[in-house]
């Protein structure tokens, strides 16, 4: 009953506060439409398998007398060199590339922002340290450090995914290591450093969750260009590999056939840009709500 | 008649999710030509909401002019269009903002940014723009207006800035002046600088004033009538006079008592042991300056210089100063949230520098602080229950029921409704979060709490009410307070002892009875003189320090406040004052030295 109370109790805030985020959510249109077809492209990379008109051609399954079909009712998209039907691979693409990217930031954003935090909040020789290290990674061109982190270790989706962490995770470095510092200077900090709070405890439990927001916008905005950079590497050939219904991949494989077949490399396309789209708007969106200071009420 | 400004059934609501709200409903404010008027309400009460509608700036959405009409001049301006708007602004309508650090553009200097505004207003050429900018620094009576003109925001003070601001609202001969709380940021002793001058050029150039504040001391001192805003609603107006010696509402009767809060009559020294629970010798605390050039390089700001007091158990000690004396720097290090350059620091016997890290972090257990500014002292992602806990879970092992009724008795004790437990603080108001505050230093039962300007950032009404509960919690848990304010009349009516502090050091010490009712020391004269109360009626009364805080980084030689010491003699520009007892106080100034 004591912990009933407790959840009813703390419950209420926090209704509030998502209510105004999907009020704020819902008021831009365009923002709207990010969040809706994000929500779509989840629920596509969750039941590929099942809402595909061709579960059996994701792979390899092959059909040469229907080779590079145009599009049809049958084929939606068209087919490809191999008559696979293009649209089922695309539906499938999309679970790749979310997960993917998702895994992708996920590690770049803990790795990052721990040791932002700890940079931040600590200071001194360990801060110059994390800091110096951050500077090394981020003075190599991003792809750069990537094709090199993948012809090292041999192409695979992921090896690809690895080199865009470690190509991503110093950006979530600075960002958090620049809140820090200035939440750190913060009243509360101070009180709870009156108080004889330990200072692990601060860092972790007063600095980091007043530093998360700015996190989580950047990170929301990086979806879309980690799942650019993904099909990048895959179109060089440096991420998945055939037969893999990789987006990137499937572009690059179609540009040999371009002139007779401009479908197989358009919807591969189309979809890399809707995602990287409304991730972008999203992020935007995500940015209203969590920044206090481009909130208009 | 028509009045020269006029505000005619003016509704404003905000559209937020939750619905539609009213921010303002006035029926009817008059203010003649030449005069001014003082409109006093509390934060939230639609003052800066009134201030934006005036200029149209007001942001639609979420407001909404929903009908009302304001006439200047025999002019409608809620029908203008914006265009026809650009024009009244600047010329006619001009609006000096609360805040003088962040109204001026950094990256611009000065002069250009006067030039800028005069050149797009009055159609002058750069050159006579510029002559223009000059006179109207020289009316602002800043020095050298000339070199004025080549600075850049960041090189001038508060104080300076704000008088340029002034001076660009009436650069292009603005006839109606709005001012929203244009001193809220400053020193008293600038602070009364700004208001004479606000009141000359006032009389000067004939120009109308609406004067908005959160402090009747200031309305008092340079209106001529004022008005009492409400939840947006004008419940009061009148001349000066009539509204503070004869208030009509039990609010204003009631604002008019937190003020001035009576005097404590049966303040004596309470504490009748006369143990001693603090001692403080030769504290001092620098700052390295960081900086890469030689000249530079070994230089420090002395923020905290050479400061000695004792503070016995029970007794409540005041600290008194402008910002950069130094005051918050000597509480921070009481507290060791600066590491002490010289000095000892003994806390009921014991030397607190000396302590090791496991001991200190006991130690902290008995003194605990309040801070000035309850919308930043409290984690606003943490509960209430949280916050008021967190000594408590640092310091003593309770299981989780001991833990939450501790919590809810703490919340009871500083009247707070113990189901607030489950909130987060932005739920509360400015009082409540600072009785939170309060809960949460109290919760581990210290010996001594600091409280650093607590009543500053809240509203007048919460003002007295939390004075009030700090006295009480005083006499119950037998607390020791250091109390840090610019507020004279708070420290004045709480503490038992006073420190006057001036750039590092102490200027007067002893019990605030004395150096209240007689201060000594010329600088503790003129801080107590520049603050406004109800009984100023005239601006000419304040008194004005001249010139500016020195830097703390080289004072200067001999007394360090003889530059702007009106009574400076020969010996105070090269000899440093040694503290002399006087008339029951300790004093640092020449004029009471030996042979006097």
């Amino acid at each position: 009953m004591f912990k009933n109370m407790i959840s009813m109790n703390t419950l209420a805030p926090k209704i509030k506060e998502a209510k105004l985020s999907f009020y704020l959510l819902n008021k831009n249109i365009l923002t709207r439409a990010a969040l809706i077809t994000v929500l779509l492209l989840i629920l596509v990379a969750i039941f590929a398998l099942y809402i595909a008109p061709f579960p059996e051609h994701i792979f390899l399954g092959n059909d040469p007398a229907n080779s590079l079909n145009p599009p049809s009712w049958k084929n939606l998209c068209g087919t490809d060199e191999l008559g696979r039907d293009i649209f089922s691979r695309i539906l499938y693409g999309t679970s790749i590339s979310l997960r993917a990217a998702v895994t992708a930031v996920f590690f770049a954003v803990t790795i990052g922002s721990f040791l932002g935090a700890v940079a931040g909040s600590v200071g001194g020789w360990l801060d110059e340290l994390i800091m110096r290290v951050t500077d090394i990674f981020l003075s190599f061109p991003p792809l750069l450090l990537s094709i090199s982190i993948v012809a090292l270790m041999g192409p695979s989706l992921n090896n690809a995914t690895l080199a865009i962490v470690v190509s991503w995770w110093p950006w979530y470095t600075r960002l958090m290591r620049g809140q820090a510092i200035s939440v750190k200077e913060k009243q509360f900090v101070k009180a709870a450093e009156a108080i004889g709070t330990s200072r692990m405890k601060i860092i972790f439990k007063h600095i980091v969750p007043n530093c998360i927001s700015p996190i989580i916008i950047q990170a929301s905005m990086d979806m879309g260009a980690v799942i650019l950079s993904l099909a990048g590497l895959s179109f060089l050939g440096l991420g998945a590999q055939p037969p893999t219904p990789e987006w990137g991949l499937m572009v690059s494989t179609s540009k040999n056939y371009f002139m007779n077949a401009p479908w197989y490399s358009l919807f591969p396309g189309i979809a890399i840009f809707i995602t990287v789209l409304s991730f972008n708007l999203l992020g935007d969106g995500m940015r209203e709500i969590l920044d206090p200071k481009t909130r208009k009420n | 008649m028509q009045k020269y400004f006029e505000i005619k059934n003016l509704i404003i609501n905000y559209k937020t999710f939750e619905g539609t709200k009213e921010i303002l409903n006035i029926d009817y404010l008059g203010i003649d030509k030449a005069e001014t008027f003082g409109l006093v309400g509390e934060s939230g009460s639609g003052k800066t909401v009134l201030a934006l509608t005036l200029l149209k700036l007001l942001a639609v959405p979420p407001g909404e002019i929903a009908s009302g009409e304001i006439w200047l001049d025999g002019e409608n301006l809620l029908i203008k269009s914006e265009s026809e708007m650009q024009k009244i602004r600047g010329n006619k309508i001009s609006m000096i903002f609360q805040d003088p650090m962040s109204t001026l553009n950094p990256v611009f200097t000065v002069g250009y940014q006067m030039t800028q505004v005069i050149i797009k207003n009055q159609k002058l050429n750069k050159k006579d723009a510029e002559k223009k900018a000059i006179e109207m620094i020289g009316i602002v009576k800043l020095p050298d207006p000339e070199r004025i003109m080549d600075k850049y925001p960041h090189e001038l003070s508060g104080g300076q800035r704000q008088r340029i601001i002034i001076a660009i609202a009436l650069s292009c001969g603005a006839e109606f002046l709005i001012a929203d709380e244009p001193t809220r940021n400053l020193d008293v002793t600038i602070q009364a600088g700004i208001l004479k001058l606000i009141h000359e050029l006032q009389k000067e150039f004939g120009i109308t004033v609406l004067f908005i504040a959160n402090n009747l001391g200031l309305v008092s001192a340079i209106c001529d009538r004022m008005g009492i805003l409400r939840e947006g609603k004008i419940i009061e107006q009148g001349t000066v006079d009539e509204v503070l010696r004869n208030p009509k509402t039990d609010y204003t009767k009631l604002l008019l008592k937190t003020v001035t809060p009576a005097r404590k009559k049966d303040k004596q020294v309470t504490s009748t042991t006369s143990e001693v629970l603090l001692e403080v010798k030769e504290l001092q605390k620098y700052f390295p300056v960081k900086s890469i050039s030689k000249a530079t390089k070994n230089l420090n700001v002395k923020a905290v210089d050479g400061v000695s007091f004792t503070l016995n158990k029970g007794e409540i000690l005041g600290v008194v100063g402008e910002s950069g004396c130094g005051k918050s720097t000597l509480v921070n290090t009481l507290l060791l949230l600066h590491k002490p350059t010289q000095g000892k620091v003994f806390f009921d016997g014991q030397d607190i520098f000396a302590l090791n890290k496991h001991d200190l972090r006991k130690a902290r257990k008995n003194v605990q602080i309040v801070f000035q500014d309850p919308f930043w002292s409290l984690n606003p992602r943490w509960l209430v229950k949280d916050i008021i806990g967190e000594p408590l879970k640092v310091h003593e092992k309770l299981t989780a029921d001991e833990y939450l009724a501790a919590v809810k008795k703490l919340m009871t004790m500083v009247g707070l409704p113990p189901e607030g437990a489950f909130k987060y603080p932005h739920e509360f108001s400015g009082g409540q979060r600072q009785r939170i505050a309060i809960a949460r230093a109290l919760s581990v039962r210290p010996k001594m709490v600091v409280l650093d300007e607590p009543t500053s950032a809240i509203d007048v009404m919460s003002q007295a009410q939390v004075l009030e509960m700090l006295e009480e919690l005083k006499k119950n848990l037998q607390l020791t307070y250091i109390m840090i304010s610019h507020d004279l009349s708070v420290v004045n009516y709480m503490s038992d002892k006073i420190i006057v502090m001036y750039l590092g050091k102490i200027v007067e010490y002893g019990e605030s009875d004395i150096v209240f009712n007689n201060p000594k020391h010329p600088y503790t004269k003129a801080l107590f003189n520049a603050i406004p109360g109800l009984h100023t009626r005239n601006v000419s009364e304040l008194a004005i320090i001249k010139g500016e805080v020195p830097s703390a980084i080289n004072p200067p030689k001999g007394c360090r406040f003889h530059p702007r010491c009106n009574y400076c003699m020969e010996i105070c520009k090269t000899k440093e004052p040694e503290a002399v007892t006087f008339e029951g106080r300790l004093v640092e100034c020449h004029l009471y030295g030996e042979g006097n």
